[in-house]
């Protein structure tokens, strides 16, 4: 009896202990209508069966404490009862109908696809995100943008790790709030499953197939999900972050997104003609191996085989034809884990990639690959001609659609207004979390020599005009450092700058307004 | 075939004139016997290996995700720990585990001399070693293990399998073939070997549920051995069962899976049913409450487990009259097992209760599964599984039903009947110590896990976020709490197989049956001549 006593107590207390640590214990309400159904159903059945709970594990315990033989208690002699049987078969029948009922009425409302005012395709691949906005030629990869070193620390240096760890993505999606918005979920190569807690969506991805699934979120904000299916070496590692934009906000960031996508596409004119020298396309290349390919190929070129192949001393990448080469990094390897980049990488990207595979971890075949060899290696071989061909014709599209879209998108953009420091320092911390982080990182320490410091850099403690500079345009000595006039508004940049300025303790006390960054921009 | 029967007929004449114990020496006792006794231990001590087997493996996932980071494996790699986690606890701890106790218990309980079909006894268990040594041997080759999980969907087990995939398919078809043979034994005995007067109204409810689960095993097996083929020649021989761009659907394979894999769930918990169903009226020295509404409780959920598969799939794109068909049959199953519970607590009601080990463990299951159940019937509700479905809640919603349910049965079981298959008693405090830190190690290890769920946790997955990280702490310190308590075990079976207070024929004063009319511990052969008609009254769980 003491025994039973002790024990519950020591039970008890053990979780009143966890209860009390600062984590989530329940299911969350959510922000949609159905979210807060299925909480309410979720409670309703909870409180059923902690009722039944309660009643079926009290007369046990009387038993065990009055019915003890221990006390000297007889037993009695009933051992068959048709009435009670009856009894307890059909009251949790009618229990159940009153459970089926609410549950039969969400189910419905949940399956309900009908008038959807904004659809967006959802792909999972191995593993990553593809978000595809209908009859906006909107289209974008989302991969978790925690830096690696901080989940591989079996290594004694781990940095610190951000408060979104694992919950972190370069490219949210990207929904308006109070409209319904539907979702089409695939993948182009195992299962995965698309769940975001908050609106109580968890749809699977199957490949070949296509599932639907709709939300109708009432708060703008941001949510966080994970890919809910085991998809293989990466599944706990690829995230969904959603966020959620009032409708007004929702249409300035479509047309921001056209104005990326025009001048993506003039990068890519640009870089067919454009001819990189070995230490430009090696260090892009070592860039791009780092965030697309070293998961699997691992950082020393040795993968992981026999799943993912070494590429050192690698036929493919040393003797064999740089054509080829080229068009399993575009098209992928049908029947492996090896995807087509085509549609992720621009033709830059892929020939610095392509060089950098072929020359770094002692391969040194010396072969220099430039954007217009992978476009003609490409379009050799035949299959993927039509799909080319596709891009192309896109291209041309999005340039002349695109010019008015950014002139519309400046005439928005108030350039005259000025921003307070705390206005500037919130926007500017947001921008750089999205746009910076994952090679400065939070600390602004950077990862050097590739990624230099920020915390008491030079550039950003000293010439303000060097610095709008070096953000609006890049850094023409290092490459990795990309011009972002074209991702970010000119106030995102003031602002990113104004952060960088006076974060970390750098406290310069400058406020950099987006006039400033226009009138750069102009010169 | 004629000869050998004839042989054996002989043989048999032969040992009836000396009732002597005609057994090999040494390992040749063990590779050739055909004694259900001794298949039965082989049985056990197999089930318990695997069990500490699939144990470590759990010991190092839960050292993985004691804390955020990736500290000791690759996620590869850890994905390989739980894939095969889960199929060594699934098909080499808990089934060959019951797969004992019909072996040892099943003959006895009915008055026949050994089970019916005892070479293939033999074979059904010999073949297992060999299914285990090649899936665990998949670890020491350059593929590594297989990393697609338990319930290894299509095309993750296919296309983009890591090359395991071969050896994986034939260790099932070797556990599927043993499990089939093993069935077809259980019930051709119960059907043919049952002593005279024993009607099957009079069987112990015991012999019910494995009749009923041998049933199952054998209607399912086959679709496990189909959808593993199947996976086979998708991967190796350019099939298409499965893979879309050849006319296949991946959602057939969790059809075919879960078909089997659904009443697979049954096949591991109705004979723990069986168990505290003769445990709970012996210590509560009262009859069974409801035998027959038992036996029609376990046939119900045997029959309803065939239509409810898919709710294992709700997030699959079911249309939504599948959702609600799969929703409401799955709702149902709580009726005929609220029954069960229901009856166990009626039969303890006004009994006279004592507490020794069997009778502790038999409580604990009944609580701690009937808490298995509560979530079992959340996840049933179709609109929540869309939130529940493939989280942690899920993981501690079947490790309540497998681990507090099938595990602490089998513990049960065995303390019960330790005295019977050895001869002596077993250490009683130490039993106690076994009971008492597994209840709170488990409860520390799977209970948090319902919160991790909830607050969005998915399974199988090698690092988390922060905000996962307290009650992962917990969880994992009640792991390994939970699995050196299982060592205690060991100590007390090795004590009571080696020695201690010597048992008598009937240990427990309430216990009833006819395995406790033969002396402790039973002798090799029993009932070679069928046990008298008043014995089997006398045994009987519902008196007239």
């Amino acid at each position: 009896m003491g025994k039973h006593k002790l024990i519950w107590l020591i039970l008890v207390s053990l979780y009143t202990n966890i209860a009390f640590a600062e984590s989530q214990l329940n299911l969350t309400k959510g922000v949609t209508a159905v979210s807060r159904d299925v909480y309410d159903l979720h409670m309703l059945v909870l409180y059923i069966c902690t009722g039944i709970g309660v009643l079926v594990f009290g007369a046990m315990f009387w038993s065990i404490i009055f019915h003890r033989k221990s006390k000297g208690a007889k037993p009695a002699d009933f051992h068959e009862s048709t009435k009670v049987e009856v009894l307890w078969t059909a009251i949790p029948v009618v229990i159940l109908i009153a459970m089926a009922i609410p549950a039969t009425k969400t189910l419905i409302a949940m399956e309900d696809n009908n008038n959807s005012d904004v659809t967006i395709q959802i792909t999972g691949s191995q593993w990553k995100w593809h978000y595809k906005y209908f009859d906006q030629d909107i289209e974008y990869y989302s991969v978790l943008s925690t830096p690696r070193d901080q989940y591989q620390n079996h290594l004694d240096n781990t940095p610190l790790k951000g408060e979104n760890y694992l919950l972190e993505v370069d490219k949210p999606l990207v929904i308006p709030a109070n409209k319904k918005v539907r979702f089409l979920i695939t993948s182009d190569d195992v299962i995965h499953a698309w769940w975001v807690p908050a609106f109580a969506v968890k749809q699977d991805a199957n490949p070949g197939f296509i599932n639907e699934a709709w939300t109708n979120v009432d708060e703008p904000g941001i949510y966080r999900g994970q890919c809910a299916e085991l998809c293989g070496k990466d599944h706990g590692f690829m995230p969904i972050v959603v966020e959620v934009k009032s409708p007004e906000d929702y249409e300035l960031w479509l047309k921001e997104q056209h104005q990326r996508i025009a001048q993506a596409a003039d990068a890519e004119k640009a870089s067919l003609n454009a001819s990189l020298s070995k230490d430009e396309l090696m260090q892009l290349g070592e860039t791009t191996y780092t965030a697309y390919c070293s998961a699997c190929h691992q950082p020393t070129g040795q993968g992981l085989p026999p799943a993912f192949p070494a590429l050192k001393g690698s036929p493919i990448t040393t003797t064999g034809a740089i054509a080829d080469h080229i068009n399993i990094v575009f098209n992928g390897k049908a029947g492996t884990g090896m995807q087509g980049y085509g549609k992720q990488l621009s033709l830059k990207e892929i020939a610095a990639v392509v060089t950098f595979e072929r020359n770094a971890w002692g391969n040194d075949t010396g072969d220099l690959v430039q954007a217009a060899d992978v476009k003609s290696a490409v379009n050799n071989e035949s299959e993927a001609n039509d799909a080319v061909e596709a891009v192309e014709n896109k291209t041309a599209k999005e340039t002349d659609s695109v010019t008015e879209v950014a002139a519309e998108s400046t005439s928005i953009e108030d350039l005259t207004k000025e921003y307070s420091l705390d206005e500037l320092m919130t926007m500017g911390e947001q921008v750089y979390m999205k746009t910076c982080v994952a090679c400065h990182q939070p600390s602004g320490g950077g990862i050097p020599p590739a990624f230099p410091a920020l915390k008491g850099g030079v550039i950003t403690t000293g010439d303000v005009n060097a610095h709008i500079d070096i953000v609006l345009h890049g850094s023409k000595k290092n490459p990795a450092m990309a011009a972002f006039s074209g991702q970010l508004t000119k106030t995102e940049i003031a602002a990113v700058i104004t952060f960088e300025r006076n974060a970390w303790g750098n406290d310069t006390g400058d406020l950099v307004q987006p006039a400033a960054v226009d009138a750069a921009s102009a010169k | 075939m004629t000869t050998d029967v004839i042989k054996e007929t002989s043989h048999d004449d032969h040992q009836n004139d000396h009732h002597g114990d005609h057994k090999m020496t040494g390992i040749k006792r063990w590779l050739y016997t055909t004694n259900h006794k001794d298949i039965g231990t082989l049985y056990l001590w197999f089930s318990f290996i695997m069990l500490l087997t699939g144990g470590a493996l759990a010991m190092v996932i839960r050292a993985e995700l004691f804390q955020p980071g990736l500290q000791i494996v690759e996620p590869d790699f850890f994905n390989q720990l739980t894939t095969v986690h889960g199929l060594i606890m699934v098909f080499g701890a808990i089934m060959p585990a019951f797969t004992g106790f019909a072996n040892w218990m099943l003959p006895m309980m009915v008055g026949a001399p050994d089970m019916a079909l005892p070479r293939m006894n033999n074979w059904s268990f010999w073949i297992l070693p060999f299914a285990f040594g090649i899936l665990l041997s998949s670890f020491f080759m350059e593929s590594g293990a297989p990393n697609f999980g338990w319930t290894f969907y299509a095309p993750l087990s296919t296309t983009y399998s890591n090359g395991s995939t071969a050896f994986f398919v034939f260790a099932v078809h070797i556990m599927g073939i043993s499990s089939i043979m093993g069935a077809i034994n259980i019930v051709v005995t119960i059907m043919n070997m049952r002593a005279p007067g024993m009607t099957y109204m009079k069987m112990p409810l015991f012999v019910w549920t494995f009749f009923i689960t041998a049933y199952l095993l054998i209607a399912v097996m086959p679709v496990l051995a189909g959808v593993v083929t199947m996976v086979l020649t998708d991967t190796y021989f350019g099939t298409s069962f499965f893979n879309a761009a050849g006319g296949g659907d991946p959602v057939m394979f969790q059809h075919i899976f879960w078909f089997f894999g659904h009443p697979e769930v049954y096949i591991m918990i109705l004979p723990a049913f069986g168990i505290v169903s003769t445990i709970i009226p012996a210590f509560s020295r009262k009859k069974l409450f409801g035998y027959s509404s038992m036996v029609y409780a376990t046939s119900s959920i045997a029959l309803l487990s065939f239509i409810v598969w898919a709710h294992h799939m709700f997030t699959t794109g079911m249309p939504l009259f599948g959702e609600l068909f799969f929703m409401y049959c799955t709702m149902l199953i709580a009726v005929p097992t609220g029954v069960k519970v229901f009856n166990w607590v009626a039969t303890m009601w006004r009994g006279s209760l004592s507490f020794e080990t069997p009778m502790l463990f038999s409580i604990a299951f009944v609580i701690l599964f009937t808490i298995g159940g509560f979530s079992g019937l959340m996840l049933a509700m179709t609109p929540v599984d869309f939130q529940y479905h493939d989280t942690y809640f899920v993981v501690a919603h079947f490790h309540y039903v497998l681990v507090t349910g099938s595990l602490f049965s089998l513990y049960a079981g065995a303390y019960y009947w330790l005295p019977k298959w050895t001869g002596n008693m077993y250490n009683d405090a130490l039993s106690k110590w076994h009971f008492w830190c597994s209840l709170i190690s488990v409860n520390l290890l799977f209970f948090p896990m319902h919160f991790l769920g909830l607050a969005g946790m998915p399974r199988r997955i090698p690092d988390y976020a922060l905000q996962f990280a307290d009650f992962n702490k917990w969880v994992s310190i009640g792991g390994f709490a939970f699995g050196l308590s299982q060592l205690i075990f060991l100590a007390v079976v090795i004590k009571c197989i080696r020695g201690g207070e010597k048992a008598p024929a009937k240990p427990w004063d309430g216990a009833a049956g006819l395995e406790w009319t033969v002396a402790s511990p039973a002798p090799y052969h029993t009932f070679s001549t069928p046990p008298p008609q008043s014995d089997i009254d006398n045994a009987d769980q519902h008196s007239h």
